[in-house]
């Protein structure tokens, strides 16, 4: 055998090697595998055995001409080759210059696709700032990551100060930067995956969870870049002086672990010696009244109904072993009784979770507070007993009991049964605009029991909506109507025998006409 | 030059192979269709059973709907698009002939992607019927109002899609005219294509350097914007540039030959 046919059996064996492995690898590899090194592998090496096997096929369309200008015409054929490529690299790094500029025009007629007003002047205001805000993600599901990188896009488009770092929860080097961020171990659980690290480093950083297809997307980002860029702190005062649980004890009666928790969603729960600062200050975002171990003077009792009554938001938590006349009077003055009784549950399943005197809270599914809890359950140890009173227009005040017992609770003395308030909201617009809560328990509060069961989130969710820090901007995205298509089974059955055999099997008809016709000249 | 561009046109929409491939692709493209009608009437159902008009006012046809009709009609076209080039190329002797009297390659090349362009621009332009019939048979959901297909999306979803085709047919003309080789040639257009298409797929296997570079390279990238309504200089000049690159580099190995 020549070198002439030598060529024509490798490049053939190539070829059909190469076709096989492309088969195998389209056919199996890439359904099985993915975009993966097993999925792409069989695919690539394919390919080359193609290319390599077709190279060295004698060419079809000058198979007559003469082998001995075969090397020369190959290596003019090699070298103008390059023309192709070379402009393809100038022309990409030309649409690398084109992306980065962000030219973009939004053709939709209700403008889906740019950002809502409110969100311009969110996004405005970040680009004023001049230092980075960066947008950590560990967004894993492609579907979402698309949609967030879309969604960023558009205010970086206004603030090229706003960068976007995609990381992964699957990448150990990723995983410690998400511990650094105090995320690690929501990832696992499906909690917070976006962290929202602003320019200052005494505010804290703003976490939230991302998933595809969020109705809401557009708004949640926009106050998730709103509180992760703006300054303001809100302070929470706690009265104290009169042995109330210590915001930096650490112990298990102590309040650090709310205070760190409040600290990281930009709350300060502060203690108010009142006795020596005279006053509520006027910064006060809210007030939390906890059970004492001395009396409250008349003077100091003056000043705090004074401050609830100009508006100032209260949080009084009661114990039913420390009874208090200031927090008695407090949550009477909003509508809530506390009753000289403790709540107990006898039923199997209370004492399975802490014993009769725990009682085990439902939360209101619909409220600010609890939504984001989804009903998991919340520990109040011996619980004082709550009854709600109307007080004044009820358009003017609306009480919600946040957390309630289930049936089986009662009340030890009275024997009123469940289900029994153990928070309530209250949220007045008259006379003047204001919110309280009222807890039948403060030691859900505790370092002990704040990691019980829904305890800390609901903590949190309380400060939180007692201060308005819940308060959101409200965006309105552009968006268009929804739709509906309705087709009965016959109009569909019809649509389907146009589009796939009416359509298709006249045009294959045509072909054959035409062929017939062709062959019959 | 018009001459031959008549000639590929004629070659590509007239004779029997090209109703046949028309054919193939109206059925296709019918196929898809029913599928997405069927997925989107199935979320219609949940959303009426829910009956939450919050829920409801997500139903957009043109989002749901079309926007993933005509994303899996790009994915079509990444089939359709090398057996389009392989009829297109498979001239043999004749392209020789062709050659000598057309009045230069580059003129020679530039007819052929222009024929390619129109029969791909055709093929999509029918697909344009689609949402016409949707706005005729959907209402606005309870409660709303307004037109249910924006036709500024569609007509941008499908520009994108018959450029976006264009550019995977010249491409794989470009193969097949490099590797001289119409069946070898096609097979390897529809591997470079569709490992261009899945590329960013595979960005957890490189660093975030070459994921740039992948999102960069691949035209599933380059697509999305346009299918959403959104006009992106980028994305037009990626899909020019691959064009005007592939045919250059058909030129250049055709002029290459000539020699």
């Amino acid at each position: 055998m020549n070198d002439a046919t030598n060529r024509t059996v490798v490049a053939s064996v190539a070829v059909a090697v190469g076709s096989a492995v492309t088969a195998i690898g389209a056919i199996v590899a890439l359904p099985l595998f993915g975009a993966s090194l097993l999925g792409l592998a069989p695919l690539v090496v394919g390919a080359l055995l193609l290319i390599g096997g077709s190279l060295l096929t004698p060419s079809s369309s000058s198979s007559s001409s003469s082998t001995s200008a075969a090397p020369s015409r190959w290596r003019v054929s090699r070298l103008a080759q390059l023309v192709g490529p070379v402009v393809l690299v100038a022309g990409l790094w030309g649409v690398r210059g084109l992306d980065v500029a962000g030219l973009e025009h939004d053709v939709t007629a209700a403008q889906t696709n740019t950002l809502a007003e409110e969100s311009v002047a969110i996004a405005r205001d970040i680009a004023a700032l001049g230092t980075d805000v960066v947008v950590v993600s560990f967004v894993d599901d492609d579907r979402a990551r698309a949609e967030l990188a879309t969604l960023l896009a558009r205010y970086r488009a206004i603030a090229a100060n706003l960068r976007f770092e995609e990381r992964s929860a699957k990448n150990a080097a990723d995983l410690d930067v998400a511990r650094a961020l105090g995320i690690a171990e929501h990832l696992a659980l499906g909690g917070p995956n976006v962290v929202v690290v602003g320019h200052d480093d005494a505010i804290p950083p703003v976490r939230l969870r991302y998933v595809a297809e969020l109705p809401d997307r557009e708004q949640l980002f926009t106050n998730a870049l709103r509180r992760a860029t703006s300054a303001t702190t809100t302070r929470v005062y706690l009265l104290s002086g009169h042995g109330e649980p210590d915001t930096r004890d650490e112990g298990p009666l102590g309040l650090s672990r709310l205070t760190t928790s409040l600290a990281a969603r930009g709350v300060q729960l502060v203690p108010l010696p009142l006795s020596s600062v005279g006053r509520v200050p006027d910064d006060a975002r809210g007030l939390v009244l906890l059970p004492a171990l001395t009396p409250i003077d008349d003077v100091e009792q003056a000043i705090v109904v004074a401050a609830v009554d100009r508006g100032v938001p209260v949080f009084v938590a009661v114990e039913p072993d420390r009874p208090s006349p200031l927090s008695t009077r407090i949550a009477g003055s909003v509508g809530v009784d506390v009753v000289d009784d403790v709540v107990v549950d006898e039923s199997p399943f209370a004492a399975m979770l802490g014993g009769a005197d725990v009682a085990n809270g439902q939360t209101q599914l619909a409220h600010a507070v609890t939504r984001s809890l989804r009903g998991a359950l919340t520990h109040f140890p011996r619980a004082a007993v709550l009854g709600l009173t109307p007080i004044g227009d009820e358009a003017d005040v609306v009480v919600t009991p946040l957390v309630s017992t289930g049936g089986d609770a009662r009340a030890q003395k009275t024997k009123a049964e469940g289900p029994l308030p153990l928070l309530v909201g209250i949220d007045r617009t008259a006379p003047t605009k204001t919110r309280a809560l009222v807890a039948a328990d403060a030691s859900f509060l505790s370092n002990v029991e704040l990691g019980k069961g829904a305890n800390s989130d609901l903590a949190l969710n309380a400060v939180l909506w007692l201060t308005s820090t819940d308060d959101l901007i409200v965006v309105r995205p552009h968006t268009r109507t929804g739709a509906l298509v309705f087709l009965t089974p016959a109009a569909r059955e019809r649509l389907s025998f146009v589009l796939l055999v009416l359509v298709p099997g006249l045009l294959l008809a045509f072909a054959a006409g035409r062929s017939a016709a062709r062959r019959a000249r | 030059m018009f001459a031959l561009l008549r000639r590929d046109l004629s070659l590509l929409l007239l004779s029997p192979g090209g109703i046949g491939l028309v054919a193939l692709w109206a059925f296709l493209v019918g196929a898809v269709f029913m599928m997405e009608l069927a997925g989107f009437e199935q979320a219609e159902q949940r959303a009426l059973a829910l009956g939450d008009p919050a829920i409801l006012a997500l139903l957009d046809v043109n989002d749901l709907l079309l926007a993933s009709l005509h994303n899996n009609l790009a994915v079509t076209l990444l089939f359709l698009g090398p057996l389009l080039a392989m009829r297109a190329w498979n001239d043999g002797p004749a392209r020789d002939w062709l050659l000598q009297r057309a009045p230069s390659v580059a003129a020679f090349v530039v007819a052929r992607s222009v024929a390619v362009a129109v029969v791909v621009a055709v093929l999509v332009a029918v697909t344009l019927a689609l949402p016409v019939f949707l706005a005729s048979v959907g209402r606005p959901a309870v409660g709303q109002t307004g037109d249910i297909v924006d036709a500024g999306q569609a007509l941008l979803a499908a520009f994108t899609v018959a450029l976006a085709g264009t550019a995977f047919v010249v491409v794989a003309g470009a193969i097949v005219v490099v590797i001289d080789n119409v069946l070898a040639g096609a097979l390897v257009a529809f591997l470079v294509l569709m490992i261009a298409w899945v590329a960013p797929g595979g960005s957890a296997l490189v660093g975030p350097d070459l994921t740039t570079v992948l999102q960069l390279v691949s035209p599933a990238t380059h697509l999305e914007a346009g299918l959403r309504g959104v006009v992106r200089a980028a994305d037009v000049a990626f899909f020019v540039v691959v064009i005007v690159a592939a045919a250059a580099a058909t030129t250049a190995t055709l002029a290459g030959r000539r020699r």
